[in-house]
């Protein structure tokens, strides 16, 4: 039983890795109708410059920082230079962020090599509390701490702020967003940019459970989207919500069923498609 | 031979809510076979909605709607297309990159159900070429048939755009402001066409030009925030003090 | 369009006609060994990107139709290793009739959305397939793939395979296939499909089932991809994840958009394209390839707006042809 405990917990912390990468999908799909498929690199992104950093003596939570700076940076400058004159062009967004994809990708398996990074949390969370039986790692328990907080942060700002009601307002109506009188080009590069920095956080922050590695990108854009699907795009609650439920699955297919880990998560990812097409906390059918 | 006594559509109740706001609300007529009836009403009245609710595209929160007798509120728009509902939209919706005749022969290959067929060429039925050049030189679209519809100005765009929702001879033909921008002459040939229509199919016709409006309508029916405020003969509804209070209060 | 339709009959229909028969007909045969392989392989993602290319057009983009290249690969490949079944058309029916079987269940679930969304989740089946074969390790042999397929037997006559005559064979089945899929986008069918794409709400008040169409579609794209698949295997002897991966299918994607979803085959000239470079930088720089193909790709959609057929075609009308557009839109 506490075993099984253990797994909820090791899928708690997972899936606060997972709301961190799809929020910046979730956000980016439901204002701009912008679809990234160079998200995941932005995470690889962020976990290469962590990896960069910390094996040269900085200090962990700076990396961080630094690696989620560097993602927003590449993101905010995919934006700005290409896909803002994209709008509504899906072909053209397609063609444009996998030949972002290629090149990161291939940079990367050029700097770093084929071979995984990785690197450890800081020496004072090397700890494990005990629970039970079992020992469960400290610095898991931190990164669930840390995902509540950005939940919470980032509930405040979308619910609570003038930011955050011309984000919401853009959602629906993009006209009456520009009506307001912001600079609603502006914003939405903002947008964009903080959904690739709190994606490039992620990537450092997991980067001491799974690594960096060049091919990375592709997989962790899949699970950012079956996040976003399950959950309902644009919506933070839901995101959050469908990135535990995958979190979790996750945790107990890779425990109970090795072999079979990855469907666990599809028949959760194909059921909800079937039953409820718009999400757990979607609101309308999905058509872009 | 039809008699003007065989029901075409009769809505029951019908009431449609997007999240808190009621676009309509109760709404319950009939329409007879021959009977053209043109629904008025200001701006955001519900007027496209109904349409849109008749025609199946929006589903309704609540209410019935019954076409030729039966029961359709459950079928979906193509299942009422094929049962004889036809619509034209506000916007027209002509395929840009066709020509004008394709437009109309991709209303015949719907209506005869000929959309499945990968074998033949979309071209090749002759018969259909036959029913698109009657119907196109009604409105003397002929000569310009191999045109793309792009070229076309914009009283010829309205015009093709109501032929390829007759072609398929509906009993009930759903056009949703067919005049909205054109000269008066145009418009005349629109009401040509409509009272050409025959006597065993209805006409709803959602219009705010008065003066066409009573150059055809047997019936009118005023709208207004969503409920139906009357509906009766044109002479009758312009009397109506109810129908002068929701045009003067909006 | 009106045009200045001056131009002789030579020019307008049989010049083009004739480019293709040297380019395809002719030139392979003049070529070394792996160039003519090159050619077998911008046949087979022609067809792949072709078959892509009709429900791309009809707004369905799928990210996942590797799923269904590569299961046509893995079919011929197990059941050729180890059923022993050599015969070529046995093969392809088996192959198309598996593709078929899993585009009618993967139809009905990726059509419950569309647009970005149907995208996405083409994307993820996609991947269930290829980890499915990962899992299934005792059938595919996991990461390794299977080796070792035998040439194809035809049955109807006995051939010494070269890549040569292989060549060939592909083309007799690359163009019988674009043929078929030629007949497909000019008739009701592909209209309609057109014509949803456009405005799906007015289609359906036409009478017109259009779930059904883009359904229909969707697995007759399969079909066709499922032909590539079978080729694949027999060009190359074997079947591995790659061909169920994602970098096969955005490669499918990618040659579609970079030669013109518009044009009808548009696919061909951007498998030609990809392939050539992708033949050129690995004599050059073989590690830094998908960077190049990166560039190109970021480079086409900031200057090369709607592919390169377009393009093409622009560039024939305006020299060779001298035709003279009066303005349309």
């Amino acid at each position: 039983m506490v075993l099984f405990f253990i797994n909820i917990l090791n899928g708690i912390s997972f899936g606060m890795i997972l709301f961190l990468i799809a929020i910046g999908l979730s956000i980016t799909l439901g204002v701009m109708g912008i679809l990234n498929l160079a998200h995941g690199a932005l995470f690889m992104i962020g976990g290469f410059v962590g990896y960069t950093l910390v094996t040269h003596g900085v200090n962990f939570w700076l990396a961080v920082l630094i690696g989620g700076v560097g993602a927003g940076l590449v993101g905010l400058i995919a934006e700005r230079v290409f896909l803002s004159r994209l709008y509504k062009q899906f072909d053209n967004q397609v063609l444009l962020t996998l030949g972002l994809v290629y090149i990161i990708q291939n940079l990367s398996l050029w700097i770093y090599g084929g071979a995984a990074k990785s690197f450890s949390a800081p020496v004072y969370l090397k700890f494990a509390v005990a629970i039970g039986d079992y020992r469960f790692p400290a610095y898991r328990l931190t990164l669930i701490a840390l995902g509540a907080v950005l939940l919470v942060i980032l509930w405040l700002v979308i619910e609570r702020t003038k930011l955050g009601s011309i984000v919401r307002a853009g959602m629906d109506d993009k006209e009456m967003a520009m009506g307001l009188g912001l600079n609603y080009p502006l914003t939405c590069s903002l947008v964009f940019a903080f959904g690739a920095f709190v994606c490039g956080l992620a990537g450092v922050l997991a980067a001491p459970i799974i690594g960096v590695v060049h091919s990375m990108p592709m997989e962790i854009l899949l699970y950012a989207m079956i996040v976003v699907i399950v959950g309902g795009p644009g919506s933070v609650s839901g995101t959050f919500l469908a990135a535990l439920v995958i979190g979790i699955v996750d945790s107990i297919g890779k425990a109970y069923f090795p072999d079979f880990a990855m469907f666990t998560i599809y028949i959760v990812f194909i059921g909800v498609l079937l039953i409820k097409p718009a999400g757990l906390m979607g609101k309308k059918a999905l058509s872009g | 031979m039809e008699s003007h006594e065989t029901e075409i559509l009769r809505t029951e109740n019908i009431s449609k809510s997007f999240g808190g706001v009621k676009a309509l609300s109760q709404v319950s007529f009939t329409v007879m076979a021959g009977e053209k009836l043109a629904v008025l009403g200001p701006n955001g009245a519900g007027k496209t909605t109904l349409i849109n609710v008749i025609n199946g595209l929006l589903p309704e929160t609540e209410g019935e709607i019954y076409f030729l007798g039966d029961r359709v509120t459950k079928l979906s728009t193509h299942q009422r297309a094929g049962l004889g509902m036809s619509r034209s939209f506000q916007v027209d919706t002509l395929f840009n990159r066709l020509s004008v005749l394709d437009n109309v022969l991709m209303s015949i290959h719907g209506h005869h159900r000929t959309c499945s067929n990968v074998f033949k060429s979309f071209t090749s039925y002759g018969h259909y070429h036959e029913t698109a050049q009657v119907a196109l030189e009604r409105i003397g679209l002929w000569e310009k048939q191999d045109h793309l519809v792009g070229l076309l100005s914009h009283g010829e765009k309205k015009k093709l755009e109501i032929v390829t929702s007759i072609v398929s001879e509906p009993r009930l033909l759903l056009l949703d402001e067919p005049n909205a921008g054109l000269t008066s002459e145009e418009t005349m040939d629109v009401v040509q066409v409509i009272r050409e229509m025959d006597s065993s199919t209805a006409v709803i016709i959602v219009a705010h030009d008065m003066e066409m409006v009573f150059s055809i309508a047997d019936q009118i029916m005023v709208l207004n925030y969503g409920e139906l405020i009357s509906k009766d003969d044109p002479k009758t509804i312009m009397s109506d003090p109810k129908v002068k209070e929701c045009y003067l209060g909006a | 369009m009106k045009v200045n339709d001056s131009n002789p009959y030579f020019l307008k229909k049989i010049a083009p006609a004739l480019i293709c028969v040297l380019l395809f007909l002719v030139l392979p045969a003049l070529l070394p060994g792996y160039l003519q392989s090159m050619f077998t392989k911008v046949l087979i993602f022609a067809l792949f990107a072709l078959s892509l290319n009709l429900i791309w057009n009809a707004h369905m983009i799928s990210l996942g139709h590797a799923a269904y290249f590569g299961l046509a690969c893995y079919v011929t490949a197990i059941l050729s290793t180890q059923h022993n079944i050599s015969n070529f058309w046995i093969l392809l029916v088996l192959s198309i009739a598996a593709a078929i079987i899993l585009a009618m269940i993967f139809g009905i679930i990726a059509l419950r959305m569309s647009g970005i969304y149907f995208l996405m989740v083409t994307l993820a089946l996609g991947q269930l397939v290829f980890f499915s074969s990962l899992a299934l390790r005792s059938i595919t042999s996991g990461m390794n793939g299977l080796f070792g397929v035998p040439w194809p037997e035809l049955s109807v006559i006995s051939i010494e395979w070269q890549k040569i005559s292989f060549y060939y064979f592909t083309l007799l089945i690359f163009i019988v296939c674009a043929y078929l899929l030629y007949r497909v986008s000019i008739s009701p069918f592909g209209y309609a499909l057109r014509g949803i794409a456009e405005d799906e709400p007015k289609m359906k008040t036409l009478g017109i089932n259009t779930w059904l169409i883009k359904y229909g579609a969707y697995i007759i794209s399969a079909a066709f991809a499922a032909v590539a698949g079978v080729l694949f295997t027999f060009f190359s002897g074997l079947a591995s994840p790659l061909q169920l991966s994602i970098e096969t299918s955005t490669l499918a994607v990618l040659m579609l958009i970079i030669g013109s979803s518009s044009v009808f085959w548009g696919p061909v000239t951007g498998a030609f394209l990809v392939i050539l470079l992708e033949y050129f930088s690995s004599v050059y720089i073989a590690e830094r390839w998908p960077m190049v193909l990166g560039i190109v790709f970021v480079c086409s959609v900031m200057f090369l707006r709607d592919g390169i057929s377009v393009h093409i075609i622009d560039l024939w009308r305006k020299w060779i042809l001298r035709e003279e557009k009066i303005a349309c839109e």
